[in-house]
């Protein structure tokens, strides 16, 4: 036929393509892999020897049909694009779950407020805790961080050895001992001697424009020009380089610049301190509050050198200074100690190992928290200082506080899981798999937790003035900056969240739904025991907590309340006058103002001395008896006082008697020692002492007289032992102390301050009452007692939440079981007994347990204390009882509730 | 005609012995089968494409374009590293499948 001639191969080929392609669902190149499959297919068919059209018909019905083939093509195109179809289905689904899970988490704490306030309250305040103690914990290890060259600055410290044998460290230093290291070793790239001011001085505006200020400022330190080059205290106003150069001139920090010179410009402006005029060169930021060095004016060093008590000596007397170095970053710090020990045995003389004084490098980053027991009180005060293990303590209290917040949190969760098992039942029989079930819990868990964590945030912002005020310390925001605070706060609730939740969610997804939806739930007996066993700890950390405040209390208050040997109560203590008119005669002055303020009825007495108990003493002094061996030297502390002194303080004589004003010689010759210092001195009885000789090593090596020896005083904090002292007689102190009638304290003063104004003029009137001040020693004492108990009484209030919580759920488990009780007689008193024993004998179990390991703890923290309190049941048993007490509380409304029940009521249902 | 359960499981490890072999294209293939099979064995283009795309997307084979002189353009297939391993571990199934048989059918070839 024609029509056969007529065919057109490549037309049937074309259509047939066009055919396939309509779709679009087969590609151009499968397309042409195809067509050419064709062709191959109708050459052989027509090899055969078929016609090309009958070659083209039964190829293309051997290729297959186009359904099949399409479908087959799509089914590997769209593999990917299914995928990423399914992921999306995916997702939506996850998500509806997520919101479904949401939902189902807040109905659920809907449904049982009660339950859920305890469980987000108890983790918000356990948290906030610990992040109050965080912060604390944070600001206090931040000290000195500050300083740009902080990793390579030093202080020097300094033990002296003694045939081997090495004392108390100090961080005292000599004027020329900076010096001598930088010229011995080159690895000291700078160095910077500062003396604070001890006694503080009058600092007053000059000039006729405005108004005169005169204060009295503590804050005033001498220091060296490289002291601003080492340390960051960044001038806000003047030259750094040239600041602290020249003579007469002085830094001073913004707000003091404010308080001066209000809004005027300070630079060049003229203040008097004591009796010299200076001149503002510049201004500093405020020092910040964790450094360790604390000041509000910065004097160049050389003036305080040219004073007259560094005159004539060869810098090496007084130990006056703190200094700081500069180590080059490549300098070996462990040769360094020996490197400089060698070099002050230069200059002091002295034996390596054996007799000398062997030097330390402290890192800036240490002083703050390691240097107690680092020299005199009065050194030290006004610098700030902490001790590291303080940290330790509170640390382990906020990780207790945060245990004993997630164990409320599982056993309120575990708790639970008996209502909720029933829902579980349903879900699994719905076709819930574990995994969902456990997903929905670890959600609601995490929901929670995450609610609880910006409760907790809200809550320590709220909380952080009253700790302040309460303990106070200085909590600051300033470590919210901190990437590394953050990391802890984001491990807190990672953790938080997954161990308090593992376990609920763990326990409620394996029950099996027909044991459940038959109400079997034998299988929750295990999770009781776990309950119970988290329950005693809790109790015994809140009881561990409650014994260590209760300890540190009573140590305190035994310190304080301990007979010091002298009277510290109704003393006015006034500062003398640093303003002296060069004609006016010192000792006639200060006599003149005893005389006057003896006179008022008000007043009983009054001495002066160089020091006053509580501020430490005025020197140590190397001293022996006369004609002793070298190896017999001591060094004994020492203070100045008047004749009117030991009868003000009621310190007795034990023998001889005390200064006299009417022997000229007193002032040159005579000593008075403590008992202490007697024996130390080798006299076997007091009376052996009096008129014994005793040579003082500096200067010209002078020879005093004991003429008494007084009783042991407690002259610094009863936490240790009695110093040995020696005391000499001047008339001439920096300290008035002024004993007043009891009920007249406040007209005392104002006379004080009426005579004051009137013999030293010109001067700022300074005054402190004596037992405060003494009583600041123990400040770092009842700061750790007053944070350790708020933060004991927290713990304890998170850990009665929950046991309120697991008693509500007993009480209420036990509904039934109590009705029926009920009507076979038993009387409410009976059943809340029976309810609450359970969980006194949880908390007895607690005690017991908790009380040896805390009667060790006790024994060893009581033990560096001189003074201290015996260990006794007491102890123990009074905060075991209050733990008992609050925990019967605790316990008692929701039992009392449940045993008043009527039992028609618990009993109606089926 | 085997049934199409063993056509599609024994498919793959066909193609990757032929592609072994050396390289080749669909037609080629699904002739080389019919041959092996005495005719038995004729695959269906449209499921042999499709499988070779797969092989493709798996990395088994990788494809390329020849137009020879005087020859029709043609797609070859040629198998990967990849393919060669999955052979190997395809071959020794077959074979264990294929000992299973002869032990149990009494098929054991001997040389005398």
């Amino acid at each position: 036929m024609s029509a056969d001639a007529r065919f057109n191969l490549e037309a049937a080929i074309a259509a047939w393509r066009r055919f396939w392609m309509t779709e679009r669902s087969i590609s151009v190149e499968d397309a042409d892999e195809l067509e050419s499959h064709l062709h191959d297919e109708m050459d052989t068919l027509v090899g055969r020897g078929l016609e090309p059209a009958a070659a083209f018909h039964e190829a293309v019905q051997r290729l297959g049909d186009y359904a099949t083939l399409e479908r087959a093509y799509r089914r590997v195109y769209w593999k990917k694009a299914h995928a990423e179809r399914r992921l999306a289905l995916e997702l939506r689904w996850r998500l509806s779950m997520l919101k479904n899970y949401l939902t189902t988490a807040f109905r659920s704490l809907m449904k049982r407020k009660f339950f859920s306030m305890l469980n987000l309250g108890g983790l918000a305040l356990g948290i906030a805790s610990c992040l109050l103690i965080f912060q604390y914990v944070a600001f206090e290890r931040s000290f000195d961080a500050f300083h740009a060259n902080a990793d390579h600055l030093y202080r020097i410290t300094r033990t002296p050895v003694i045939d081997g044998a090495a004392r108390d460290t100090d961080a005292k230093t000599w004027r020329q001992m900076g010096p001598a290291f930088a010229a011995d070793i080159p690895e000291i790239q700078d160095f910077a001697r500062y003396a604070g001011m001890r006694v503080g001085a009058t600092v007053a505006t000059l000039g006729e424009t405005g108004e005169h200020k005169v204060f009295m400022e503590h804050g005033l330190a001498h220091t060296d020009p490289a002291f601003l080059r080492m340390f960051s205290f960044p001038l806000l106003q003047g030259d750094a380089a040239t600041a602290l150069t020249e003579p007469g001139t002085l830094l001073l920090s913004a707000s003091m610049a404010h308080k001066y010179f209000g809004t005027t410009a300070p630079l060049g402006k003229a203040l008097r301190v004591r009796n010299q005029d200076y001149t503002v060169r510049g201004v500093f930021e405020d020092v910040p509050e964790n450094s360790h060095l604390q000041f509000d004016f910065l004097l160049p060093m050389d003036d305080l050198l040219q004073g007259p008590e560094y005159q004539g000596t060869n810098g090496w007397t007084w130990a006056n200074f703190s200094t700081y170095v500069q180590l080059s970053p490549d300098a070996d710090v462990d040769t360094m100690s020996r490197r400089l020990s060698q070099s002050v045995i230069n200059n002091v003389g002295g034996v390596m190992d054996s007799t000398f004084y062997r030097i330390g490098l402290q890192p800036l980053q240490a002083i703050h928290l390691r240097s107690a027991g680092f020299g005199d009180v009065a050194l030290s005060r006004g610098l700030k200082g902490s001790d590291y293990k303080t940290l330790y303590f509170l640390s382990l209290v906020a990780l207790f506080i945060l245990v004993i917040a997630w164990i409320n949190h599982v056993n309120l969760s575990t708790a639970r899981a008996l209502d909720r098992a029933k829902e579980v039942g349903v879900r699994k029989a719905a076709g819930a798999r574990r995994s969902q079930i456990v997903s929905q819990f670890l959600f609601e868990s995490a929901l929670v937790n995450g609610a609880a964590l910006a409760l907790a945030v809200g809550l320590s912002m709220l909380l952080r003035p009253f700790v302040n005020a309460w303990a106070g310390v200085t909590l600051t925001m300033e470590v919210w900056r901190d990437p590394r605070f953050w990391g802890v706060f984001v491990a807190i609730f990672g953790a938080g969240a997954l161990v308090s939740s593992l376990y609920p969610a763990f326990v409620l997804s394996s029950y099996r739904p027909i044991a459940v939806l038959k109400g079997r739930l034998g299988a929750l007996a295990s999770g009781l025991l776990l309950r119970k066993a988290l329950v005693v700890f809790q109790f015994a950390a809140s009881m561990a907590l409650l014994t260590g405040t209760y300890v540190v209390y009573l140590q305190v208050h035994h310190m304080r309340s301990r007979d010091l040997g002298f009277d510290l109560d109704q003393t006015l203590v006034v500062k003398g006058p640093q303003l002296m008119e060069p004609d006016v005669d010192e000792a006639a002055a200060i006599n003149t103002f005893k005389q006057e303020v003896s006179q008022h009825a008000a007043i009983r007495r009054v001495a002066v001395s160089s020091t006053v108990p509580g501020g430490g003493f005025s020197a140590g002094l190397v001293m022996s008896r006369q004609n002793a061996a070298p190896t017999d030297r001591v060094k004994i502390k020492a203070s100045f006082i008047d004749d009117d002194f030991l009868e003000t303080y009621g310190v007795e004589l034990r023998a001889g008697r005390t200064f006299s004003p009417s022997l000229a010689t007193d002032q040159e010759e005579a000593l008075l020692i403590n008992e202490a210092a007697a024996r130390m001195l080798g006299f076997d009885t007091n009376e052996a002492a009096l008129g014994g000789k005793i040579v003082l090593y500096f200067g010209e090596n002078p020879v005093y007289t004991v003429v008494g020896v007084v009783e042991d005083v407690n002259w610094m904090s009863v936490a240790a032992e009695v110093d040995p002292a020696v005391f000499g007689f001047s008339p001439r102190g920096g300290f008035y102390s002024i004993k007043v009638a009891a009920a007249n304290v406040a007209e005392a003063l104002e006379t004080t301050r009426r005579v004051y104004d009137a013999v030293f003029p010109g001067n700022a009137f300074d005054y402190f009452f004596l037992d405060a001040y003494f009583n600041e020693q123990y400040q770092a004492d009842q700061r750790f007692g007053a944070l350790f108990g708020l933060f004991a009484g927290l713990a304890l209030v998170v850990a009665c939440l929950g046991l309120i919580g697991l008693a509500a759920f007993t009480a209420a488990q036990r509904t039934k079981e109590i009705g029926i009780r009920k009507v076979l007689g038993a009387s409410a008193p009976g059943i809340a007994r029976l309810l609450a024993v359970d969980y006194v004998k949880l908390v007895l179990v607690a005690l017991v347990g908790a009380t040896p390991l805390l009667y060790f703890a006790a024994e060893k923290w009581l033990s560096s204390f001189a003074a201290r309190i015996e260990v006794s049941v007491w102890l123990f048993l009074t905060p075991g009882l209050v733990v008992l007490l609050v925990a019967l509380l605790a316990v008692s409304y929701h039992t009392i509730r449940v045993a008043l029940t009527n039992p028609a009521r618990s009993l109606r249902y089926e | 005609m085997p049934a199409k359960a063993l056509t599609g499981a024994s498919a793959q490890t066909i193609v990757l012995s032929i592609l072994d072999r050396g390289d080749n294209y669909g037609y080629k293939i699904i002739d080389h089968v019919r041959q092996l099979s005495d005719g038995e064995v004729a695959w269906a283009a449209g499921s042999l494409y499709p499988l070779l795309h797969r092989m493709k997307a798996d990395g088994y084979v990788e494809s390329f374009w020849v137009e020879g002189e005087g020859e029709r353009r043609r797609r070859y297939y040629r198998i990967t590293v990849k393919g060669r391993k999955a052979l190997e571990k395809e071959k020794r199934e077959w074979l264990s499948v294929h000992r299973i048989f002869v032990q149990l059918w009494g098929l054991q070839p001997s040389l005398s």
